[in-house]
């Protein structure tokens, strides 16, 4: 545990001191949002159906391309090695850094959904279920991503590698967050579609650590 | 975890191949408490291979080491083992001081990385001029220097693996360089090392030539 928050401790400074990277994300996100808007057309209620979906295109297009680098400093710097030999476990490392990735990058896109709903013509009465879907989904989404960029640690073109990954696999994520918001949008009940996003997710959060580990570990060996 | 002193570390029949070309064939040797060995041998004969296979971070194509009839390297025995290779292993946007934080925490031992660690008498590499800096604004010879301060924080009978230490040092760096490894091998820990232009003083107990086989 504290070998956990040491790790999430750090990787959050280092966020913070190259914020860059998550205001690029962030306008990457809005301006998506943006565009499918006026691509959409501003009839509204058809706006608002499709809206949800775009929300979540907007949310995956603009989270997948960063996932490449999530261990490029560890990985460059040689930390990654020394974690290696050391008698920690790998699997605390990778749950850490998916944890400080999830603060860092999926909460200020939570922070910004608000403001998208209304773009979006999307009523502001869904915002709690938006929120549910969305958190749930890019935290499923971030543990499929820590996967992708183990795997594609040192490859060239890693990001459009690490993209093909993870998308396909993020699709039950994508097909729950936004059903849940479509029941919610004609009053029908979210509670099944959100337990099922949840229960992906927790799936997820089991396996992915140590098999992020193991490929962290490959990757070492064969770099 | 006293016991592992009197353990030897052997290896047995060592091969590995890069690219299609042998780097090491066969490779036997052991390395016992308190030994210095210098790993020598051209460039690309395998030098930071072996090293890597010995610190478990690479795997050998046949062969295997072992630490007397235990598998090794084994995480949870918790027989201390020291890596430092080419990279320096510091994270660049955090500061020395909490870089060497971090690294004394990865290797549970964070009663030696006090708030105030490095006093006076422990800074042997003079990294206290600079250790509240962020990492990306320092030198390679500066990076080096905090690099080899872990190596402060190490157990007296840990064993080192460390790939041209030297490297972008000044010269009273390494003199403590030299200073810590006689220390460190005196008290009965271990070292493997490699050094393109060794001091003229340096004295391994052995030398371990790679001929390289290409």
């Amino acid at each position: 545990m504290r070998f956990f928050l040491t790790c999430l401790a750090a990787d959050l400074r280092a966020s913070l001191t190259e914020p860059g990277d998550i205001l690029a994300q962030l306008g990457f996100f809005i301006m998506i949002t943006a565009l499918f808007v006026l691509a959409a057309g501003p009839e509204s209620d058809r706006l608002a159906l499709i809206g949800l979906a775009g929300q979540w295109m907007a949310a995956l297009a603009s989270m997948v391309p960063a996932f490449e680098r999530l261990y490029e400093a560890e990985a460059r710097s040689g930390w990654l090695d020394q974690l290696l030999v050391s008698p920690q476990p790998v699997w605390v490392f990778v749950l850490a850094k998916a944890a400080g990735y999830y603060i860092s990058h999926a909460v200020p896109l939570l922070l910004a959904s608000p403001l998208m709903m209304i773009w979006l013509t999307l009523p502001l009465a869904l915002l709690p279920v938006v929120l549910a879907s969305l958190g749930l989904g890019l935290a499923g989404l971030i543990l499929l991503g820590a996967l992708g960029a183990a795997l594609t640690l040192g490859a060239r073109r890693g990001a459009i590698l690490a993209a093909i990954l993870v998308l396909p696999l993020s699709v039950p994520l994508l097909i729950f967050g936004v059903l849940a918001g479509q029941a919610a949008l004609s009053q029908a009940p979210v509670a099944p579609h959100l337990q099922l996003l949840a229960a992906a997710v927790l799936f997820l959060l089991v396996l992915m650590p140590l098999a992020t580990g193991f490929a962290l570990r490959t990757a070492a060996e064969n770099g | 975890m006293d016991t592992y002193a009197q353990k030897q570390l052997h290896w047995q029949g060592l091969s590995l191949r890069r690219g299609g070309r042998l780097l090491f064939d066969r490779l036997d040797g052991q390395l016992a408490a308190g030994e210095m060995v210098h790993l020598t041998g051209p460039n690309g004969a395998g030098k930071t291979s072996f090293l890597r296979i010995v610190a478990g971070l690479a795997v050998a194509d046949a062969g295997q080491v072992r630490l007397d009839d235990q598998r090794w390297p084994d995480r949870e025995t918790g027989v201390p083992l020291c890596w430092l290779g080419h990279a320096t292993g510091l994270l660049p946007t955090l500061s020395g001081r909490q870089n060497l934080q971090l690294a004394a925490r990865i290797t549970a031992l964070q009663n030696r990385a006090a708030p105030d660690w490095p006093t006076q008498k422990d800074d042997l590499f003079a990294i206290t001029s600079f250790i509240d800096q962020p990492v990306r604004q320092l030198s390679q010879g500066q990076l080096r220097r905090l690099a080899l301060s872990r190596l402060l924080l190490s157990e007296p009978q840990a064993i080192w693996l460390l790939d041209e230490p030297d490297t972008a040092l000044d010269a009273a760096s390494r003199a403590a360089l030299d200073q810590l490894l006689t220390r460190h091998c005196a008290r009965g820990g271990r070292l493997i090392i490699t050094r393109h232009a060794p001091p003229a003083d340096f004295a391994p107990h052995r030398v371990l030539t790679l001929r390289g086989a290409g």
